[in-house]
């Protein structure tokens, strides 16, 4: 009921936003809420930062990864 | 007239079962099993909440041991302390996606305990970047000398030609 609500008045960026900060493991989360404060403000060259330090730490080759990632949803 | 032995036999052992039987109609496993459905729903969300404030990490032999993976990405820091007690690693994200490490070591009465390793430790504990300089200083040096070797090679030999023209 409370979802329909939503979808009637906000926009869907705006129910995605909502719907992910009422999960308590993300609002307590201050990696994923710099993550999606972030996504809000369209800073989507920090997001990719992110990516690429995470990937450093892990030793995964970033480029390569995210080109497989891309594939795998056919959006190349 | 014939005696059935079954019949005697088979009255007693109907009637002694059919009181046990009529009582089984009552099964208390069918109560028993929903408390403990009830009682595992309860006992979940407690567990969960417990691990949370928790120590998250392991023991581990050294530093490289640890991977990211050990690491949890919800800005908790995790523990590792060294098997042979001597450090403690603390390591977490970051919010911007890298990993910092915190090194503790053990001290008494505001002293650092010294351990009989640490000469290795010492030898372990220059970073890449130090013993990179350190070689690159040498190199340096060692080229220097190969110059200085060079420049100083044919004036000897010269000298020592002139020397023998001299002797001739």
């Amino acid at each position: 009921m409370e979802f329909l609500q939503m979808m009637k008045n906000g926009k869907p960026q705006q129910i995605a936003m909502n719907m992910i900060n009422r999960n308590p493991q993300i609002s307590n989360n201050p990696i994923a809420q710099n993550l999606i404060g972030m996504a809000q403000k369209g800073d989507y060259k920090g997001i990719e930062e992110f990516g690429r330090n995470i990937a450093k730490e892990r030793g995964v080759d970033f480029d390569k990864s995210f080109e497989e990632f891309k594939n795998q949803l056919q959006l190349k | 007239m014939q005696i059935n032995p079954y019949q005697t036999y088979q009255q007693p052992a109907m009637t002694n079962f059919n009181p046990g039987f009529n009582a089984y109609q009552y099964n208390p496993m069918q109560n028993v099993q929903p408390q403990r459905m009830i009682q595992q729903e309860q006992t979940q969300p407690q567990q969960q909440a417990a691990q949370q404030p928790g120590m998250i990490g392991r023991m581990v032999s050294k530093m490289e041991d640890i991977v990211p993976n050990d690491v949890p990405m919800n800005g908790m820091p995790a523990f590792f302390p060294k098997q042979d007690l001597t450090e403690i690693y603390v390591k977490l994200w970051n919010n911007d996606g890298t990993l910092s490490t915190f090194v503790f070591k053990p001290s008494q009465n505001g002293e650092v305990i010294n351990n009989k390793c640490d000469d290795k430790k010492l030898e372990i504990g220059l970073s890449e970047d130090a013993t990179r300089a350190f070689m690159d200083r040498f190199d340096d040096l060692s080229n220097r000398l190969d110059v200085i070797e060079k420049s100083i090679k044919p004036k000897g030999r010269a000298s020592t030609a002139k020397k023998d023209g001299d002797g001739e």
